[in-house]
């Protein structure tokens, strides 16, 4: 411990310290290596079995083809009419269920008449499988964009209002003391530390959303639509075109990672406190 | 020299969150602190100490007698108190400087003399150049002095404190004793302080009010008549040792 006391120890510590051994790259990007090696073995593994005969190629495609048919078909408007088709009415839905998610959850977990009128309601529906009542709602709401959308609010909304719902229960009643004692109004209490409080657990909800919303989209394509990533993949698989299919599929795999991304990097930038 | 603050005959009862057992906190306290002047409440643990004080910024509601700020019925918190709270409290998703000028913020009355002016108080409890940084970065000590900033930014007659140095280690306590000491000779605010520690409470002030235990009354006020300007080294002194000893008695006496 006294070696760092002393200006001559302190040289001798830095001067060890440069002759540890300088990390790896393999070190460094352990995770990165050993997935991608584990990725592509699954690849490699999907290729071997079509060649080997294990695999008919007619039902699972195979890697290079589904790879190839990729280069053919992202590109190429047909395909991108889909793409937008689906991500209009995931983007639109999502808005909408947040916007619902937040104004009605936020309220809910603020006042505890209303917390506990509405609160058997939400958990005995939320624990029902949202898609049990798609056909249900797809009676209600007829064919077309309209639908769609309301279909993904509907898969979307509940872990949104559920978490906001919690956001606000848990302000923490140190923090609203401080805007007590400095008189704050309710509005700036509720903009200065309710909302605030809230946001991780928002953010958390939106996560969760993000996937159900994909599924909702997705699934409501299959349906009743004549555009969109779904039913493009209902089509190809319904015809055997097994490579187009995939490729959509791995599509709306990136999206909802980079919505995810995008979701991260804001939780990075906003809620750093938490 | 004016009265600061009067609370006359007052009776509290403290009504805990989840529906718990109302508890009666105070039973016809009498208090009285003159402008300018730094008194302490110290006592028996749970005895209303910080009831009392809750009660006096308005934060609480008293159930009988009155308090009187600036020979005004209180009625609510106001802009001639505030309140630094025992826990930092600091508003996590705000900067240090976000913190401290929130009381001003909701006020709306954060103008470019008043930056100046903040930062200067930032000088005044030792931050300087952690403006920018975020309550989980700084320590317990140094969120304690962005507490006391905030309070004082939004220039207040009168400050409560509420055991502000309770949950910061021994070394730092005593050097931000020192510094309130200092601050206090400076702003010559009107300081009524809470605490548990004794001679914490005896060197920081012009009197001690000793409270019975709950429900509480005032069972005496000690004067503290140690020459000002009061360093680290008093608190070794004899005379500090004296008065002391005589508040221990007093609660020993209580409880």
């Amino acid at each position: 411990m006294s070696s760092i006391s002393t200006k001559q120890g302190l040289a001798k510590e830095v001067g060890a310290l440069s002759a540890l051994p300088p990390i790896r790259w393999t070190e460094r990007y352990f995770r990165l290596l050993w997935g991608s090696i584990g990725v592509f073995g699954f690849l490699l593994l999907w290729q071997a079995g079509v060649v080997a005969g294990l695999l008919d190629p007619l039902f699972t495609s195979t890697p290079v083809e589904v790879l190839l048919t990729a280069f053919r078909l992202v590109p190429s408007r047909d395909f991108g009419v889909h793409f937008v088709s689906t991500a209009q009415s995931l983007f639109l839905g999502l808005l909408i269920a947040l916007a619902g998610g937040v104004i009605f959850g936020l309220p809910l977990g603020w006042f505890p008449t209303l917390h506990a009128i509405f609160e058997p309601v939400i958990a005995a529906v939320y624990g029902v499988p949202y898609i049990a009542f798609l056909p249900v709602i797809i009676m209600w709401t007829g064919i077309g964009t309209t639908s769609r959308v309301i279909i993904v609010v509907w898969s979307a909304i509940f872990p949104l209002m559920i978490n906001s719902i919690q956001g606000a229960r848990e302000v923490d009643d140190n923090y609203l003391r401080v805007g007590r004692s400095f008189s704050a109004t309710n509005l700036q209490m509720f903009f200065t530390i309710a909302l605030p409080s809230s946001l991780p657990y928002i953010l958390a909800g939106l996560r969760t959303s993000i996937g159900r919303a994909i599924v909702g989209a997705v699934v409501a394509e299959f349906f009743m639509s004549s555009k969109g990533l779904g039913y493009f993949i209902n089509l190809k698989a319904n015809s055997l075109e097994m490579a187009s299919a995939f490729v959509a599929v791995v599509v709306l795999a990136l999206f909802g990672i980079a919505l995810v991304s995008l979701l991260t990097y804001l939780e990075n930038r906003f809620c750093n406190w938490s | 020299m004016s009265k600061k603050i009067i609370a006359r005959n007052v009776v509290a009862i403290y009504r805990g969150k989840y529906n718990q057992e109302p508890v009666l906190a105070c039973n016809g306290v009498d208090l009285e602190v003159e402008e300018g002047a730094f008194v302490s409440i110290v006592g028996p643990s749970g005895c209303g100490k910080t009831t009392i004080l809750y009660a006096i910024d308005g934060l609480l509601p008293i159930n009988g007698g009155e308090i009187l700020v600036n020979n005004k019925r209180v009625t609510g918190p106001g802009a001639d108190r505030a309140m630094v709270f025992q826990s930092a409290s600091l508003l996590p998703w705000r900067t240090v400087w976000g913190n401290i000028t929130y009381g001003l913020r909701l006020q709306g009355e954060l103008n470019h003399e008043k930056v100046a002016k903040i930062q200067s108080l930032i000088d005044l409890v030792g931050l300087r150049g952690f403006e920018k940084r975020y309550p989980s970065e700084l320590s317990g000590g140094m969120q304690q002095r962005a507490n006391l900033a905030r309070a004082l930014a939004v220039n207040p007659d009168i400050l409560l404190l509420d055991e502000p140095f309770a949950s910061v280690d021994a070394q730092t306590r005593e050097k931000l004793q020192v510094e309130l000491t200092e601050i206090w000779a400076r702003t010559q605010k009107t300081m009524l302080f809470v605490t548990h520690d004794i001679s914490e409470a005896v060197f920081l002030s012009d009197r001690v009010v000793v409270f019975t235990s709950r429900p509480a009354r005032v069972r005496e006020i000690v004067e503290v008549a140690i020459p000002r300007p009061r360093s680290l080294n008093t608190k070794h002194s004899t005379l500090m040792l004296d008065y002391v000893k005589r508040v221990w008695n007093l609660i020993e006496i209580s409880t």
